[in-house]
């Protein structure tokens, strides 16, 4: 029997340290890319104070790389102890990116950040900038291996179910690494790395102008940081709106939990900018909605519908059914392989086989389960509406105030007006935490939106765990989240000192403009 | 104290010179890396070594989705 309260400590475990680990990512993505653009200005100028920028902001971003490298690899010991079953099922496809990302985009990035920290009075210009490129480069190139084996889970190509060795064989490597919902989330989660980078120099700089320090590095560095972060702040949206659009072919379920459409409207549905979803009474109440919007982001047309919740779990209960069929033939299949019959309706039902397994929740064998047990099975197809709904919502919104803060920051920069707005500064210095805060509700949004599923359509999460005590689980628990907390506290308390410091105080520039 | 009396016991005083700052960071970091290896290799012993997984094969992922093989079920 499955031990459901030690699959929701392992679930609860992977996702602390997954979005433990995502505090240090985005940084280190977007700090590279501002390190290129700030590099490639001192290569093309020859001006010093490019250089001495780019040195500055390379010190912060070695601390939160850092503290930040192998914080991903404790996830990685999770899939062998707490989730082996998920490892055996579809380690072979899974593993494949896994291993191409220690391979080849980890060994780059970090190979080149030492050429980066070293290699100032020893390399060409163009030949140092082209290592920070690297390092920019094999910090994106992680991020792209890491999300096409996530994108797997979310949309499993490239793979077929194996009955007696019992877990997905990979049939084509190019369909898992060229999958339509990789590329879109790869550039979409890249891309909002980018920003928390722009918004991390956009506020330092910000707080050195507000106290008059540093004032040529700093303006410059916002110049960047606004250009830089208007750029990514708007591709976000377009990308991620792409992201969507794929998730509503793939993921329907997910779609209609974010959007809370319980019911299948007429199309083009209407979009709900506010409500209250009550995941009990499945409604929605006090709902503030704009008519089409949903239709015409969802499905890129006037006349498809999208579909509603209710509608979605009664195309689960058929697929339940069948897949009840699928199970039965399976069992029939591990004992007797050349049983032509079982194998004719095992290939008919093929398909469907992870549906028949959603009811080994609550029975032990599907083919006796009740209608009832068919219906809860069907329900538990259904996301937790009411968190989806909402950190989307402000995620979306978080997403629209960064547009707002990088096109005034353009703005004022481009007039040379920064240091006469202290309400921006203010504001731009207090916008720090917000792109995190969006980078994690979009995790949130993509993770706990593939519940029930670990494979979507494939493997139910509660099987994919190992039957570990839970004291284990809330020991290593308590471990990861002590070990995290002190890596994040340490990592903003060294980041804070050198920023306190400034290019001045750690000698990279100095006060005034005599060398710029 | 050392350094001419502006760095103690690994504090620093505001006059501390720029590359002695970047030097001790340098330093700090070096540590941190080192202790953050030794976490999370004391981590992986007392939770995650091999002696704590669970072996996992096809009779094994069989009974988990409840199509293990038994002699002559289907007969």
């Amino acid at each position: 029997m499955i031990d459901l309260p030690v699959v929701a400590l392992s679930r609860l475990q992977f996702a602390l340290t997954a979005l433990y680990h995502f505090l240090f990512v985005p940084l280190t993505l977007g700090l590279s890319m501002n390190l290129v653009v700030m590099e490639a200005v001192y290569v093309m100028t020859g001006r010093e104070i490019w250089k001495r920028m780019t040195q500055f902001w390379g010190m912060l971003f070695g601390i939160n790389f850092a503290m930040g490298v192998a914080t991903g690899i404790t996830m990685e010991f999770q899939f062998g102890t707490n989730w082996a079953y998920y490892s055996h099922y579809v380690g072979d496809i899974f593993g494949a990116p896994l291993a191409l990302e220690g391979l080849t985009a980890f060994f780059l990035e970090s190979t080149f950040v030492g050429l980066f920290f070293f290699g100032w009075e020893r390399l060409p210009r163009v030949g140092h900038l082209i290592v920070t490129a690297l390092v920019a480069l094999g910090s994106s190139l992680s991020a792209l291996w890491i999300l096409i084996a996530n994108a797997w889970m979310q949309h499993p190509v490239g793979a077929q179910f194996n009955e007696q060795t019992m877990r997905m064989e990979l049939t084509s490597f190019s369909q898992v690494l060229l999958n339509p919902v990789a590329q879109a989330k790869f550039v979409h989660t890249a891309a909002a790395g980018y920003v928390v980078g722009s918004v991390f120099v956009l506020a330092v700089s910000a707080w050195y102008l507000l106290r008059g320090r540093n004032v040529e590095v700093a303006r410059r560095s916002m110049a960047v940081a606004a250009s830089f972060g208007l750029a990514c702040s708007l591709s976000v949206v377009v990308l991620g709106d792409e992201s969507g659009y794929l998730a509503s072919e793939n993921q329907k379920m997910k779609i209609a939990a974010i959007e809370a459409e319980w019911h299948t409207e007429r199309p083009p549905a209407a979009f709900t900018v506010f409500g209250i979803p009550d995941d009990r009474t499945h409604t929605t109440h006090d709902e503030l909605k704009v008519p089409w919007l949903l239709g015409l982001i969802a499905t890129r047309s006037v006349d498809e519908p999208v579909l509603g919740i209710f509608d979605l779990v009664a195309r689960a209960r058929a697929r339940i059914r069948s897949g009840i069929e699928a199970h039965a033939a399976l069992a029939v299949l591990r004992a007797h392989p050349e049983d032509a019959a079982a194998r004719a309706l095992f290939e008919e039902h093929r398909a469907d086989l992870g549906y028949g397994l959603l009811l080994l929740r609550c029975v032990g064998d599907p083919s006796h389960a009740t209608p009832g047990q068919i219906e809860e099975a069907a329900w538990s197809t259904v996301p937790d509406v009411a968190v989806l709904f909402w950190c989307f919502r402000v995620m979306v919104g978080i997403g629209l105030l960064l547009i707002l803060l990088f096109a005034t920051a353009f703005y004022l920069s481009a007039r040379h007006q920064l240091q006469q707005h202290r309400w921006f500064l203010r504001a731009a210095f207090l916008a720090l935490p917000l792109p995190w805060l969006a980078a994690e509700l979009g995790w949130i949004v993509a993770e706990y939106g593939r519940q029930p599923w670990a494979i979507d359509g494939v493997l139910p999460t509660f099987l994919g765990a190992s039957p570990v005590p839970a004291t284990s689980v809330v020991l290593s628990l308590c471990g990861f989240v002590i070990f995290y907390s002190a890596l994040a506290v340490v990592d903003v308390y060294l980041l804070t000192r050198m920023i306190r410091r400034g290019p001045e105080g750690l000698g990279y520039w100095p006060e005034g403009d005599a060398r710029a | 104290m050392r350094a001419g009396g502006e760095v103690r016991s690994g504090t620093h005083t505001s006059a501390a010179p720029p590359a002695l700052w970047r030097g001790i960071l340098r330093r700090h970091l070096t540590v941190l890396l080192a202790l953050k290896l030794a976490a999370l290799v004391l981590l992986w012993a007392l939770f995650f070594s091999p002696a704590h997984r669970t072996a996992v094969d096809a009779e094994a992922a069989g009974r988990q989705l409840a199509v293990a093989v038994k002699g002559g079920t289907h007969d």
